[in-house]
């Protein structure tokens, strides 16, 4: 998956959580506090009883960060925690609870500063130098690229034990498939995104999209102005790879686009949540937190957004802490990168976010509601339908798709 | 050297080739040319849009321009400001409010309901003509405000006292007279309409597609460089092309009447 | 006072002219014999009847009555903010009256706007088309009348030799000189043949000398196009050298029409006297009853009488405050004692300055009562009757009864 795309991604999902907080007004949590609110039992859950977890899993899930840390120290020197730890991150993107528990839990001080997206961050990294910061967090590919850039620094997992915490799905990606860099945050999928009081068909499938795009929503139907998620549609539909470089492939995908193209009310990726909550279209391929923001919507009025992860599978994205190279606070930043993979702050985490997390014992203790929704969690039996996207913005053929595509 | 290092870079770029990660690998081809002429239709449409938005501007300008200069009195400052206003702001907010003054709860819920069928002007030409002329009015504005602030009015007097009526006064005198300022504008006004694509994106919902819009794509999403390249130089001769063009046009018929430019 | 002085400067004072002393009713007398256009039983030119001008709370003209003969030059002449300029804007259709109707050959023009008006402007600073050069400016009202090339080029031809700028039409008008811009606004205008031509101030931009040319031609080409000419100025020096009739205007009135000639003998009141040539002013009371010439004693302060003469038709009661005007030239100076001659008014007083112009000297004479008096006599050469004092002499100033004008307002 490109870069650009990424960008777009990450750019539209925080303004949309600005954009939902701002609605809020000064209660910037309400979602998290109301879904927290739904499920009594999730915090008060999270510390004591974690035994449901795998086995490698029990001694963090069990302990606290501070005894991971101890652990870690008798197994190892003894690090000793800076005062505080500078974080780079994009706009309400950690949760406020665990800034506040960090510096109870193990007396350390995150300082954060944002940005808008992953370039922006490559910019302030390469005008700044090294140093600056101690963890930020790109999207998957992006830690790629930083990586190469040589901003990270390979992680000593010996330090890391609640990185045992975290679903295999999310490891040995391609773009680190070693895991030397990469401590995965949150993820989310590119599926079809509908207005439940419009769209009544059922929606399940790549196929029944093209058929009500083409059908009875022709107009009313938007696709993201992102190449790297709308060939996913039509590459999926009839089987084939969604990474493929196949010329015979990409021409029946070309196909495919260019029957809907004349039905798209729009091709975007920034409004399209104000276009479905003015039912200017009411189905669309897009990105799934824009359903669980409209769904939380504090209006109520968008409840019956639905969302679907197609049956033919689809292409799913992370988001990654990583340790950049040259850290001035390298052990408080470590002890933060074990202590945020615990089941509690990941529960915390999530449900601030509005994102799936990648850390299994997480999952179980998050509401049912919350991992049962679609729009968050992918269900079990299309796990094994999900696929990484790797940049395919070399390819030309590709390229010329895109453009006569857009040109409609 | 500011201005022309640049250029050059672009230039050698567009005969390069994409490296594996994207960016620039020397060489010296010709695809890249060769790829943008058979797909030469967001040339034409920007081309289109671009002279369209920029008569349009000139057409709700001069009216604009002359009240300011000529018939405001105590308010024109006020009314400069106001102008501006709106440019506080960014580019972005500004088009997005466009969005929702064109979208279904603005114009096109409006019209639909008016007329009882399904209009939208979101995503058409229209739509973003809209957009360029609130976005781009002041550029044609304070250049034709400046040329018709300096208009003698005795000039206008003495033309209707010599048996010219209104009309053939503006025609005979004002649009001579601002005829600089006008180019001016035109000129301030073509060249960035010729490379927009924030506002195709927005109000043209994705579905326009401008040379803007091409690069943005070449560059950032495909980080084709020389394929970006290689539009970008046939944009840049478009633009000198047609505006010497433009330029000539205007000041030879002007030439020929024995009328000098300033 | 002496006999010495030089006998031609008063002997016109006595004829008496009535006629010539016009109230604005009587308008057919402000036509000037020798450019009245032939066409005698057509209607004036310009009649203006009762008109006003208001903009917001000010009355630029205030119920206007004037008639312009036919094929006359006549000016307009005043101080500014006197409402000449406001007049002449209202003949070529700038401005429309507030109330009351203006004619133009007979015709009523409320309402029609400049360019249907067989009237041109000269303005003030000309307004000469920058886009265009001097031909193109000359001909394009001709243009407007869709007149052919062929014509228009002839008819230019004709303007510009008329202000004797042949060969200058290909010349772009910023590379001209004032005066010669001042030719073209005129060709400009002439072109058009117009009924009556405006011209508001339009030497005023030029320096002296030029403007004083400028004055003889714009003179001579009335005379040879025969178009009536209205003329608009504050300089009274440019009225007298032109006009056959001189409209004196002051807020927004007329304060006297006439000829040149008539308004410099027979000023109705102390503004006409003052702003057309200059006069010593003398504030007094009426002494006594006028006689059959219309000479009457005015008291001044400290006990002097003066004598003078009233203007037609004035009777004003014992009493009634006046003001004497003598113009400086009127002043005699002569060494000696007072001597009472009849006929004449004659004061003791001292020369406080003595100013030699040339062809004439300038006093400056104190005389108690009445304060400093300005005399002017012409210079003699040798030891001439006419011999020069000098500052701090006694001297005895005075002056024919018949040249002191006393006037009522």
């Amino acid at each position: 998956m490109d870069e650009t795309l990424r960008k777009y991604q990450e750019d539209l999902l925080r303004a949309q959580l600005s954009r939902r907080r701002f609605m809020a007004g000064a209660a910037l949590a309400t979602v998290s506090a109301a879904l927290a609110a739904c499920a009594p039992t999730a915090s008060s859950t999270s510390t004591p009883t974690a035994p449901p977890t795998p086995a490698p899993s029990a001694a963090g899930a069990g302990a606290s960060p501070t005894v991971a840390a101890s652990e870690a120290a008798s197994a190892a020197p003894s690090y000793a925690l800076e005062q505080g730890m500078l974080l780079y991150n994009w706009s309400d993107y950690f949760s406020p609870d665990n800034l506040t528990k960090f510096q109870t839990d193990l007396g350390v001080t995150i300082t954060q500063t944002t940005f808008a997206s992953n370039e922006e961050m490559l910019a302030k990294l390469q005008a700044g130098g090294k140093g600056q910061y101690d963890v930020a967090v790109p999207t998957a590919e992006f830690s790629e690229t930083l990586a190469k850039a040589g901003f990270l620094q390979k992680l000593d997992k010996s330090r890391l034990p609640n990185l045992s915490l975290v679903n295999e799905r999310f490891l040995t990606l391609p773009f680190d498939p070693n895991d030397d860099y990469i401590v995965p945050k949150d993820w989310g999928t590119t599926g079809i995104i509908y207005r439940g009081n419009k769209v009544k068909e059922p929606v399940a499938s790549w196929k029944d999209f093209f058929d009500l795009a083409k059908g009875k929503y022709s107009g009313k139907t938007f696709v993201l102005d992102s190449p790297g998620d709308v060939f996913v549609a039509p590459l999926r539909l009839h089987g084939f790879d969604v990474n493929t470089t196949d010329h015979d492939e990409l021409e029946t995908a070309r196909q495919e686009l260019m029957a809907l193209r004349p039905h798209l009310q729009s091709i975007d990726s920034d409004n399209y949540p104000t276009t479905l909550q003015q039912e200017e279209a009411v189905l669309g391929l897009a990105w799934n937190g824009s359903a669980y923001v409209l769904q939380s919507d504090p209006s109520g009025k968008y409840t019956d957004t639905g969302w679907t992860v197609p049956t033919e599978g689809t292409i799913y994205w992370t988001d990654t802490w990583v340790l950049l190279a040259d850290a001035p606070n390298p052990n408080a930043a470590y002890a933060f990168l074990n202590w945020i993979q615990d089941p509690a702050q990941q529960v915390t985490e999530s449900l601030y976010a509005g994102y799936a997390s990648c850390n299994d014992a997480a999952t179980s203790q998050l509401p049912k509601e919350f991992v049962g929704n679609p729009a968050v969690y992918v269900p079990e039996e299309l796990l094994g339908k999900l696929s990484v996207a790797t940049d395919q913005s070399g390819n030309q053929q590709r390229a010329d798709i895109w453009a006569e595509f857009k040109q409609g | 050297m500011l201005l022309v290092i640049p250029l050059a870079i672009v230039v050698v770029y567009s005969f390069g080739v994409r490296g594996t990660d994207g960016g620039y690998t020397p060489a010296f081809v010709l695809d890249n040319y060769d790829r943008l002429l058979s797909r030469p239709d967001p040339f034409i449409l920007s081309l289109e849009i671009a002279i369209s938005g920029t008569i349009l501007c000139v057409l709700v300008g001069f009216p604009l321009a002359y009240f300011l200069a000529t018939r405001a009195g105590k308010r024109k400052t006020l009314l400069l400001v106001l102008l501006v206003i709106p440019f506080w702001t960014s580019f972005l907010v500004r088009t997005i409010a466009w969005l929702i003054i064109l979208g279904p709860a603005g114009l096109d819920g409006f019209l639909t309901n008016l007329l009882g069928r399904d209009v939208s002007i979101l995503g058409s030409p229209w739509a973003i003509l809209l957009g360029i002329v609130y976005n781009y009015l002041p550029l044609m504005v304070f250049p034709l405000y400046v040329t018709l602030e300096r208009l003698d009015p005795t000039l206008l007097e003495a033309s209707k006292d010599l048996g010219a009526a209104r009309w053939a006064t503006f025609r005979q005198i004002t649009l001579p007279i601002a005829a600089p300022g006008v180019i001016t504008g035109s000129i301030l006004v073509f060249i960035p309409l010729m490379g927009e694509y924030v506002i195709p994106s927005i109000l043209g919902l994705g579905k326009i597609f401008l040379i803007g819009n091409v690069l943005q794509l070449d560059f950032l999403a495909s980080r084709n460089w020389p394929a970006g390249s290689a539009k970008a130089v046939v944009l840049i001769a478009i633009m000198l092309i047609s505006v010497t063009f433009y330029v000539w046009t205007t000041t030879r018929g002007r030439a020929g009447r024995d009328v000098s430019v300033l | 006072m002496t006999t010495s002085a030089n006998p031609d400067t008063s002997a016109p004072y006595h004829e008496h002219q009535p006629g010539t002393i016009v109230a604005a009713e009587h308008p057919a007398t402000l036509r000037h014999p020798a450019n009245v256009h032939p066409d005698h039983a057509a209607a004036p030119d310009v009649d203006i009847v009762d008109v006003t001008k208001r903009f917001g709370d000010v009355t630029a003209v205030d119920a206007m009555r004037l008639t312009v003969a036919r094929g006359s030059f006549s000016s307009f002449l005043g101080p500014s903010g006197c409402g000449k300029t406001t007049t002449l804007r209202m003949i070529a259709g700038f401005e429309q009256p507030t109330s009351g109707e203006i004619y133009l050959a007979g015709e009523p023009v409320a309402g029609v706007p400049p360019y249907r008006r067989n009237v041109n402007t000269v303005f003030q600073h000309y307004a000469l088309f920058p886009h265009m050069n001097v031909a193109q400016n000359v001909g394009y009202g001709l243009r407007q009348r869709r007149t052919s090339k062929a014509d228009e080029a002839r008819r230019v031809g004709e303007a510009l030799e008329l202000v004797r700028l042949t060969g200058y039409g290909r010349r772009r008008t910023w590379e001209l000189s004032g005066g010669q811009q001042q030719r073209v606004a005129l060709a400009r205008a002439l072109v058009n043949h117009p009924a009556v031509l405006l011209l508001d101030e339009p030497l005023g931009a030029l320096d002296r000398k030029l403007r004083h040319e400028m004055q003889i031609e714009l003179k001579q080409i009335q005379h040879e196009v025969g178009i009536t000419f209205i003329y608009v100025t504050h300089d009274q020096e440019e009225a007298l050298t032109m006009s056959d009739v001189i409209v004196v205007m002051r807020d927004g009135r007329i304060q006297q029409q006439g000829s040149p000639e008539a308004l410099y003998r027979h000023p109705v009141n102390r503004f006409v006297a003052g702003f057309i040539g200059s006069s010593n002013f003398v504030a007094g009371r009426v002494a006594g009853s006028a006689d059959d010439d219309g000479r009457i004693a005015v008291s001044a302060p400290d006990g002097v009488t003066v004598t003078g003469r009233l203007a037609d038709g004035e009777r004003p009661a014992p009493g009634a405050e006046v003001t004497v005007a003598i113009r400086p030239e009127h002043v005699r100076v002569a060494a000696g004692g007072a001597s009472d001659v009849p006929g004449w008014t004659a004061l003791a007083g001292r020369v406080t300055s003595d100013t030699y112009l040339g062809d004439q000297h300038e006093y400056r004479v104190a005389v108690p009562g009445l304060g400093e008096l300005v005399a002017r006599a012409q210079a003699q050469g040798g030891d001439g009757a006419g011999r020069a004092f000098h500052t701090g002499e006694d001297v005895v100033v005075g002056w024919h009864d018949t040249a002191a004008l006393v006037l009522t307002s």
